[in-house]
């Protein structure tokens, strides 16, 4: 993507490929997507502040914000933006370059979560929860969050002990062995 | 009718009621569910956030066996339901992942709520109702994933869906006009920023209480976790006793059914919608 004079990237996360730039050029800053956020509160770049940096070709500050692990993926942006722009769309190859290249992520759980959700899926084929909190909870060291919700999740038979089994587990970690995800 | 049923690991998990619920009132409407064999999980909130290939890969597995077996395909949960969909589009789209994963589009994924709303499935639900909903006054709650990306779901009308309000009117039920039929309850950061998710559920159910719903009706398994597990969290903050039963449509249709499975889905929610349905006569 041609530099302007606003960029000041420095190129470390990849500009948005040609296709998904042909979309987010469109914009034309009316602030929807920004007034429609239920998070836009909560963010140091706002939606509509996002796709403008993308277009002036900073992504690089996109990629340091905290709204990058914030956005809830509820899509509400794309649904209402005049020019079809899914802030989604444009976060997802950022957070996936964020992860391949072990960049900082301001110590966010939301990426721990994340992949700890993958390590389930590939160690099981399906989810299994009480894995899935447990090592989550190793990770980010929060062993106490929601203890007491957990017992009454488990008194109501809503947490189960044993994980299920599926009989694809093989294909499913193949299908992870030629991912980017390691 | 027949299907392939892909019931998805929240399903199997923390909201079994909706997978009792929903085979049980299929079955009472003549629509057979035959589970899809082996389905793996299909990467939920998590893996389009890690990577593009698994966010397509993982479904693709099961997009391929349910093709083999020619039905048409039925994902309850909102979240599976469009990652399946998003999945078969992308590998129709992309010339690369067509030949790893030949997919042809032969068969349609639908959501639960496009079942219950097919003409033929309405027609028997208001034929075979036999405890109408009278008296019930609820709200839709659709939440993101069952109209959202638009280009996925392909909804009538994005911001005022009524596929739910359709069913639960043949019902008999009151449905309420309320202004958050479609507003995020913070579903992907449920476990990352149980902060958030109060503040953005707690908005949901007090609009709620102010339109005067008995109960808020979803069939999402996300939305239903959030807003069911939270009112403790959000009676502490606020000093208010929040009890809000929040219900799966499908458990509806089974109570308007007189399903007699129906009080056991009532024991896995935290607020309990069992004295609210009976002061109406319902169970
Ligand atoms: S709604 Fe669309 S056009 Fe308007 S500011 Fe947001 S991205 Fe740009
Ligand atoms: S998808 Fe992300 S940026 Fe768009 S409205 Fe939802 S939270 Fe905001």
């Amino acid at each position: 993507m041609p530099q302007t004079g606003y960029a000041t990237s420095t190129g470390r996360i990849a500009a948005p490929q040609a296709d998904l730039a042909a979309i987010i050029n469109q914009c034309y800053q009316c602030g929807k997507c920004s007034a429609g956020c239920p998070v836009a509160s909560e963010m140091d770049l706002m939606p509509h502040q996002m796709v403008r940096l993308a277009v002036l070709g900073d992504v690089d500050r996109i990629a340091a914000s905290k709204s990058v692990w914030l956005c809830l993926t509820c899509h509400t942006c794309g649904a209402r933006c005049p020019n079809g722009i899914d802030v989604p769309a444009l976060l997802d190859p950022i957070r996936h370059q964020i992860l391949r290249d072990k960049l900082d992520t301001k110590g966010s759980p939301v990426p721990v979560f994340h992949k700890t959700f993958m390590d389930t899926i590939k160690t099981f084929g399906r989810v299994y929860e009480l894995f899935l909190i447990g090592m989550y909870k190793l990770r980010t060291k929060k062993y106490f969050d929601d203890m007491e919700l957990g017992m009454q999740m488990f008194k109501k038979g809503k947490l189960h002990l044993l994980p299920q089994k599926t009989g694809s587990l093989s294909e499913v970690k193949q299908v992870f062995k030629k991912s980017g995800l390691k | 009718m027949e299907f392939t049923y892909y019931p998805g690991c929240s399903l199997k998990g923390s909201a079994e009621e909706l997978d009792e619920s929903f085979r049980s009132v299929s079955e009472k409407l003549g629509v057979t569910l035959k589970e899809l064999p082996d389905w793996a999980c299909c990467g939920a909130s998590s893996a389009h956030m890690v990577d593009a290939y698994l966010e397509t890969a993982l479904p693709a597995r099961d997009l391929l066996t349910a093709e083999r077996l020619g039905r048409d395909v039925v994902a309850p949960c909102a979240g599976c339901h469009v990652r399946m969909k998003a999945a078969s589009m992308k590998i129709l789209e992309d010339a690369d992942l067509s030949r790893q994963f030949p997919f042809k589009g032969e068969i349609d994924i639908i959501s639960g709520i496009e079942m219950f709303h097919k003409q033929d499935v309405l027609k028997r639900i208001k034929e075979r109702r036999s405890k109408p909903l009278d008296g019930l006054k609820v709200v839709t709650y659709y939440g993101c994933l069952a109209v959202r990306p638009v280009e996925v779901v392909a909804p009538e009308d994005p911001e005022n869906p009524r596929q739910m309000d359709d069913v639960l009117e043949a019902l008999g039920a009151e449905v309420l006009n309320w202004p958050y039929k479609t507003d995020c309850c913070g579903g992907s950061l449920a476990v990352t920023r149980t902060d958030l998710v109060i503040k953005l559920s707690k908005k949901l159910i007090d609009m709620a209480i102010a339109v005067g719903a008995d109960a808020m009706v979803t069939l999402c398994p996300m939305c239903q976790a959030n807003l069911d597990t939270r009112q403790a969290d959000m009676s502490k903050l606020s000093g208010k006793n929040y009890q809000m039963p929040v219900l799966y449509l499908t458990e509806l249709i089974g109570v308007a059914l007189n399903d007699s499975q129906a009080t056991r889905w009532f024991e896995k929610h935290m607020v309990s919608p069992k004295n609210m349905l009976a002061s109406k006569g319902l169970i």
